[in-house]
């Protein structure tokens, strides 16, 4: 009878469309269900339609069972089978992922919706033999018939059952009357269901297993279990209704309906019931059972506690068969995975592995394992479930299957089969004191005490986080409390006690169990667990001895906590009589000291048994490993091999292969001197949209020269210096900076100052940390910046000390100008350097200009002020549209071509203060001494000059020198640049 | 006239002169300049010596990229690690990062005090914050991880060089010059020690003040495990160091756009989008294990520390991935800014 647990409130896959019983593979919808295994994911589904006997009510209509057949493709060899069957309240899809794992380890699988369940016919009889029992023997036939089973004889398949709950019974029932089965394994399902819908816990006489309890008749109805079971297969009681009316049975057989609403509305189950639940009861068939047994029950359910399946393993192991049990952690009201199998799901692959295919003993498998229950990650679990908010980032709580858990392990069941068996556990007397007290059950058994909510798998935990607080009411409860524990007691079974118990009434019903009660802490009821235990027949007044098992836990109380029996009157899932009454409940002391008998497992063969990670470690993610270390090795290759591309690039240029296109300075590249400071060779830049920015640019910057690099707007003057500098990669052409090449990040970019395009400082650096900041950037010396020196350049004065965010454009470029000149670079490359400067600025920058170059240093600067380049520089190069179009010494550029003589006269003479005196005489002319411009070698004497003379005819100007006796050395008609300039550019 | 460029010069080259004298052109405040540029080249003399000297035919001993290079000039003392810190350090918003970040845990602590106390939700991370300084570290962690510290890491990272763009003081650094790898290199190292030491920050002065403020009691975990202090720091240092390896994924792709954009803006920008866009891809299930590659996917399975056996398998995956996808970026960075024109 499972109800929906986690596992199954997973909606169940579509059931796949009918299909005829010679209907091939179809892949079921359920197959990219997540958890399963690509083997399981992969494996053929095969729907059929199973025609089994008619309803008694319908005998004309046929009843076909829905069914799936899983089988592993691949291969046409016979394969031992295994049915798997259901629980309550579901249908064959819950089987299908564990289907599909059994199918993959190599059985073939038949799963079925029992006859009222899912997709199948019929109604549901409770297991019954004609029916469900029935059904099932009909599948076996079916199995015997296919040609990838395998067979033991003709007609007689090797074939195994499991089950949980409804289905486990059904297993038992059908191992107990069909020879044909090899195994069975039935999940927490029940012996006797009549006594276990309506238990009267007292101890089994003459067993000495560890939950020997028999249920003595007549017991307490667990009313809550029956109705809500009832009325999840749609029936209900109906006021007014006395019969099976049709509506209010749902899918119940009308027998089976009519005898459940009966003993709902009576509290007591009938003949008529009983009857029926007898018969579909494992405990009938047990005798017929002689194949192995594989047993799990759940401690945590009040439905089909413990005891169950110790009556059945009990039986099968007197009459010398095969069982082994396990007591798992779930059950109805905790985790019912697997089908109920939950933690025991690899026993159950073993089991079968071992009974119907390999034949091998699952290597250290024991007898009997039984988890034992950590109460504190229970309590945990039940707290941070309910912690957990939507929405809420992902709490990695630990979920139980990782954690180790900690296992009881025998070699057998203990206490059952007799001497050669597994010797029972021992059963150690723990003294009870308490006085009689008096327990009311108040009439119509309201209030009533609250242990556990019926299947309430979810909420169990939160229901053991309240504590033992609603299992105890004032007035109707009676307690006995022990000493204090001297050691931890693992308790494994169902403790037993003695109780007098007295009756207003002819009968009692009390429900008993034992607490944990912990030094100073809250009450534990372990499981949420109470026996029912109801006597009659009793004299009103008289006391009447009563031996009661305790319900069957596996339980560690703590050393230093005490027990507590508890004997209450009313249980919030029983049924209770509804006439008021008076216990009185004492201890019975005849023989010996009270006390509670409890069955002890010995803390020795309690092992610990790691969870998933098993194998030990982490598992590492080999595939990220590998992708990482891949990338990692491309890197370290790839970085060598770039870098070889680059040095490719910038081929050793020792001696510059220099076309014609060279303006000045090539003579010293012919020459064994040392290499001019700038060597701009056929440069060339070319954009994506083929436009050519700059068109094969060459020129040669000289030691001692200052040229001015000129052009309108868009020339490529400072695409040519970004250029110069490697910050931009040349399309063609190359730039040799003292005979190096320049790729990006040269060395020999450090003989080389720069300012372009305005200046680049840190703003929140004050003037003078940005000047120490970049010469740090370089990794030279501190004492060869010269920061001194070019902070006298730049002329801040005090400013220096402040942020460069707060200076004004001119003090930004001359604290530029200064960084450019950090360390006195050889050539110094400069970008329109006059912008942002007032006039008086300008002119001490020329002189900087000229003394610099003037130490054997070279200045490339470029400007727009052709008036201001005329005074500056030494040499000068115009360009056009990307093209050098005039370059040459200054004096050449300005006296070459048809001078007018608008610009005057050009005159070098050997004394040069006597010539202006007499040229001063002339009338209408300007004489005026020309900027030093020429090299000192290109003066034929000391005392030469050179002027230039506007307003006067070049004859007259000779006349008047010759007369005066003044030697001319050279006459050449003066253009001012300016002209120069514009007829070049041809603006 | 004719094109001069097709002319071989008239002019004689000039001679090395080395310090010709120049007083001829002095006037008035040059003079310093003048006396200067007199004795500059006495170690060096322009054009001449031993860098001069390997250019010439037979001294092809260095690589051309290392050739030349002015006296005390070698490129892997350029850019040092400790000048770029200088560099970054004295920054408005290297202080305003770090002062914020050592103001986060005072909001919280003070956010706690002015709460009505209510814990009535649950006993996650928040309620057990003020159980001691260790938790409070761990809530700090907690509510960082998800933006806080990728932003900050994305900032420290990717502001760096894109930066020195916008002021336009990156081409005066590469024509120092700093060769571009090494300048990168500086960068990056500099950018992930000071993202360690910001999320270091962070971590211990949550610490101190929860301890100051709450007491130096054991962690306790939302599970409800205790960890002894020792035994809880040891978790908070690992579950930090692997929110840092984590967040490498961000740093590494901020750095990448940090190469290719003069707007630091954009480099913090995109890499908090690229947060915004994998928390969101994450969402969605129908990407299945696809989502394991995202870089925020794994970015809370330091959780899984805070429990008695340590779950380390998503934390090995996550940072895997963070790694991976960090290497990739960064890869992608030298590749690109060692092609890039400079124009800025």
């Amino acid at each position: 009878m499972l109800l929906p647990g986690p596992a199954a409130a997973v909606p169940p896959a579509a059931p796949a469309p009918e299909a005829s019983a010679s209907a091939g593979a179809t892949p079921s919808a359920g197959a990219t269900a997540d958890g399963l295994s690509e083997d399981a994911a992969a494996v053929d589904v095969e729907v059929l339609q199973v025609p089994v006997g008619a309803e008694p009510t319908a005998p004309d209509d046929e009843v076909a069972l829905d069914v799936a057949v899983y089988r592993a493709p691949g291969g046409t060899d016979r394969r031992p089978a295994v049915l798997l069957a259901h629980g309550f309240l579901s249908d064959r899809t819950d089987r299908d992922a564990q289907a599909r794992e059994l199918a993959a380890e190599g059985f073939v699988v038949l799963t079925w919706s029992a006859r009222g369940f899912g997709e199948s016919g019929g109604l549901v009889h409770l297991d019954a033999p004609d029916f469900e029992v029935a059904d099932a023997r009909a599948l076996v036939d079916l199995l015997a018939e296919r040609r990838d089973v395998l067979l033991d004889a003709t007609g007689d398949p090797r074939v195994g059952v499991a089950g949980g709950s409804y289905g486990g019974a059904l297993a038992l029932l059908l191992a107990g009357t069909d020879d044909r089965v090899d195994a069975a394994a039935a999940a927490i399902t029940w012996h006797d269901l009549a006594g276990a819908l309506a238990p009267s816990a007292v101890p089994a006489v003459g067993a000495s297993t560890p939950a020997a309890v028999e249920d003595t008749e007549p017991g307490v109805l667990k009313r809550a279990w029956v109705t809500q079971l009832a009325a999840a297969r749609g029936a209900v009681p109906v006021a007014g209704v006395g019969g099976p009316g049709g509506a209010s049975c749902g899918s119940l057989a009308p027998d089976v309906c009519t005898a459940y609403l009966d003993a709902i509305a009576t509290g007591e189950v009938g003949e008529d019931l009983a009857d029926l639940l007898r018969a579909s009861s494992p405990a009938t068939v047990l005798d017929g059972v002689d194949v192995p047994v594989l047993l799990v029950q759940g401690q945590q359910d009040s439905l089909f506690p413990l005891s169950e399946a110790d009556a059945t393993a009990r039986r099968l192991a007197e009459a010398g068969t095969d069982v082994r049990v396990r007591w798992i952690a779930g059950g109805h009201d905790g985790d019912t995975s697997g089908g109920g199998f939950s933690t025991a799901e690899d026993d159950l692959f073993a089991f079968l592995d071992e009974t119907l295919a390999s034949g091998d003993a699952a290597e250290g498998a024991p007898g009997f394992a039984a988890d034992v229950p950590d109460d504190d990650s229970l309590l945990d679990q039940a707290l941070s479930g309910a912690a957990q908010q939507p929405g809420a980032p992902p709490v990695a709580g630990p979920t139980p299957d990782e954690e180790d858990r900690e296992v009881l392990e025998l070699p057998g069941y203990p206490g059952a089969g007799g001497d050669a068996g597994t010797p029972p556990l021992e059963v150690r007397d723990v003294p009870l004191v308490g006085d009689v007290q008096q327990v009311l059950s108040p009439a119509g058994g309201t209030p009533s005490a609250l242990t556990t909510l019926p299947g309430a798998g979810a909420l169990g935990g939160g229901l053991a986080a309240l504590g033992a607080g609603l299992a105890v009411l004032p007035g109707q409860s009676a307690t006995f409390d022990s000493a204090e524990l001297e050691d931890d007691v693992l308790v494994a079974g169902a403790p037993t006690v003695r109780l007098v118990v007295t009756s207003t009434a002819s009968d009692a019903t009390l429900f008993t169990s034992l607490l944990e009660v912990p030094s100073g802490g809250q009450a534990v009821l372990p499981r949420q667990l109470v026996s029912p235990v109801r006597l009659t027949g009793l004299v009103p007044g008289e006391p009447a001895r009563v031996d009661v098992a305790l319900p069957a836990v596996v339980h560690r109380f703590a050393a230093g906590s005490t027990m507590r029996l508890l004997v209450s009157s009313t249980d919030q899932g029983y049924a209770v009589p509804q006439d008021g009454r008076l216990y009185g409940v004492a201890l019975a002391a005849e023989d010996a000291a009270p006390a509670v008998g409890v069955p002890v497992a010995p803390a020795d063969d309690v092992v610990l048994v790691s969870g998933e990670t098993e194998d030990g470690g982490v598992e590492v993610p080999w595939g990220l490993v590998i992708a990482l270390g891949v990338v990692l090795l491309l890197s370290a290759l790839l970085g060598p091999v770039s870098r070889r591309v680059d040095a490719r690039r910038a081929a050793p240029a020792t001696v510059p292969a220099l076309g014609p296109g060279v303006l000045a300075g090539a003579a010293s590249l012919e020459g064994d001197g040392p290499p001019p400071p700038l060597v701009v060779d056929g440069l060339a830049l070319v954009y994506a949209s083929g436009l050519r920015a700059v068109d094969g640019v060459s020129f040669t910057v000289g030691r001692g020269q200052v040229v001015g690099l000129l052009g309108p707007n868009g020339a490529g003057k400072t695409s040519t210096l970004r250029m110069v500098l490697g910050l931009v990669h040349p399309t063609e052409g190359r730039t040799l900076v003292l005979g190096h090449e320049v790729v990006p990040g040269s060395a020999v970019l450090s003989q080389v100052g720069a300012f372009v395009e305005g200046p680049g400082l840190l703003p929140h650096a004050t003037g003078i940390a940005n000047l120490r900041l970049a010469w740090q950037a370089t990794g030279r010396p501190l004492e060869d910046a010269r920061i001194d020196e070019v902070l006298e350049i730049a002329a801040l004065g005090d400013a220096v000390h402040r942020p460069v965010r707060g200076y004004s454009q001119g003090m930004r470029a001359r604290i530029a100008i200064a960084q450019a000149m950090l360390g006195l670079p050889d050539l110094l490359v400069l970008d329109e350097p006059t912008n942002g400067l007032d006039p008086p600025q300008i002119r001490a920058l020329r002189d900087v200009l000229r003394g610099y170059a003037s130490s054997g240093r070279a200045v490339l600067v470029s400007s727009h002020l052709l008036a201001e380049v005329e005074m500056t520089c030494t040499h000068a190069v115009i360009m056009r549209r990307g093209q050098v179009v005039a370059g040459g010494s200054l004096e050449e550029l300005t006296s070459g071509g048809a001078g007018d003589g608008a610009g005057g006269t050009a005159v070098v003479v050997d004394d040069v203060e006597r010539a202006r005196a007499v040229l001063s005489r002339l009338p209408g002319a300007g004489v005026e001494r020309t900027a030093e411009r020429a090299e000192p070698s290109d003066r034929p004497a000391p005392g030469d000059g050179e002027l230039t003379v506007t307003g006067a005819e070049p004859e007259d100007v000779v006349r008047v020198l010759v007369e005066a006796g003044v030697a001319v050395h050279r006459v050449a008609p003066r253009r001012r640049l300016e002209e120069v300039f514009l007829e070049v550019t041809g603006t | 006239m004719s094109d001069p460029s097709q002319q071989p010069s008239r002019q004689p080259s000039p001679r090395h002169e080395g310090a010709s004298p120049g007083a001829r052109h002095a006037s008035g405040g040059t003079d310093e300049l003048e006396h200067a540029l007199g004795s500059a080249p006495t170690g060096a003399e322009p054009g001449g010596g031993a860098d001069a000297a390997g250019a010439r035919p037979g001294g092809r001993r260095r690589g051309p990229a290392s050739a030349g290079g002015a006296q005390g000039y070698a490129p892997r003392r350029t850019l040092t690690l400790r000048a770029e810190a200088a560099r970054q350090v004295t920054r408005r918003r290297t202080v305003v990062t770090a002062v914020l970040l050592a103001l986060l845990p005072v909001l919280l602590v003070g956010a706690f005090a002015l709460g009505d106390g209510d814990t009535s939700g649950a006993p996650d991370f928040v309620q057990l914050a003020t159980e001691g300084g260790a938790n409070l570290a761990l809530f700090t962690l907690f509510v960082a991880t998800g933006f806080l510290i990728p932003l900050v890491v994305a900032l420290l990272c990717g502001d760096p060089l894109s930066s020195e763009a916008s002021w336009s003081s990156l081409r005066y650094l590469l024509v120092s010059p700093v060769p571009r790898r090494r300048l990168l290199r500086s960068k990056l190292v500099v950018a992930l020690v000071s993202s360690v030491i910001a999320v270091a920050e962070l971590m211990v002065v949550a610490y101190l003040l929860g301890t100051l403020v709450y007491g130096a009691d054991p962690l306790v975990s939302p599970g409800g495990d205790a960890f002894d202090l020792g035994e809880g720091l040891w978790r908070l240092g690992v579950a930090t160091a692997y929110v840092l390896v984590s967040t490498a994924a961000f740093g590494g792709f901020a750095f990448l756009v940090g190469t290719r954009s003069d707007a630091p803006l954009a480099a913090v920008g995109s890499a908090v989008l690229l947060v915004v866009i994998s928390t969101v891809l994450d969402q969605i299930q129908a990407l299945g294990d696809l989502r394991e590659a995202l870089p925020t996917h794994f970015q809370y399975a330091w959780v899984g520390l805070f429990q008695p056996d340590p779950a380390w398998d998503d934390l090995l995956t996550g940072s895997l991935w963070a790694l991976l996808w960090a290497v990739v970026a960064i890869r992608l960075a030298f590749w690109s800014f060692g092609r890039k024109d400079v124009l800025s």
